[in-house]
């Protein structure tokens, strides 16, 4: 396979927690932003002067909830729990293509049980060190 | 990458037991599949 060249379909993109595909996601994002330490000082002038600082990265996901889902709200109440790292990818499987991942700790859980609607959860993962956006190969 | 397991493998806090199809990333199913554990699935099957 090669490169795709149109514009996605998230449908495409799936959650794998540990290898295993996370079931029943309805959508997901990853976050980077880097800290800006501002070095502005009286000899400046009028515009500020920053340096870039540490980078800090986290991943949500939002997904419905089945009991018998193979990874799921179970697995990932454990990982919260036990304070569990889990390596985190977001792919398409196509090479060519680049895919997300991450090291990450779970830093929230919650989910909702409305009336007349679906059960649902919703996932915060921290990542811890570096994340990569690689080539699938 | 969908894969059917031929021998029965650990694989997070599963046990997958022989004949179960796992949609499993594709690195993984790759080795999986070079060791005998597992067959590529084709998906919806």
């Amino acid at each position: 396979m090669a490169v795709t060249t149109t514009k996605l379909d998230g449908q495409v993109l799936k959650v794998y927690i540990d290898t295993v595909l996370l079931g029943y996601v309805t959508e997901q994002s990853f976050d980077i932003s880097a800290n800006m330490i501002e070095t502005s000082n009286k000899d400046s002038g009028k515009f500020a002067e920053f340096i870039a600082g540490r980078t800090t990265s986290t991943l949500s996901v939002s997904a419905l909830h089945q009991f018998d889902a193979t990874e799921g709200y179970k697995e990932m109440f454990a990982d919260i729990t036990a304070g569990t790292s889990v390596d985190v990818v977001i792919s398409n499987e196509n090479a060519g293509d680049y895919e997300w991942s991450a090291t990450c700790l779970i830093s929230s859980l919650s989910i909702s049980f409305p009336d007349d609607d679906v059960v649902s959860y919703d996932l915060e993962f921290q990542v811890t060190g570096e994340p990569t956006y690689t080539v699938i190969v | 990458m969908h894969i059917k397991f031929k021998k029965a493998f650990k694989i997070r806090k599963t046990t997958v037991k022989v004949g179960e199809v796992l949609d499993v990333h594709w690195k993984i199913a790759i080795e999986l599949i070079k060791d005998g554990t597992a067959e590529f699935q084709p998906a919806n099957v």
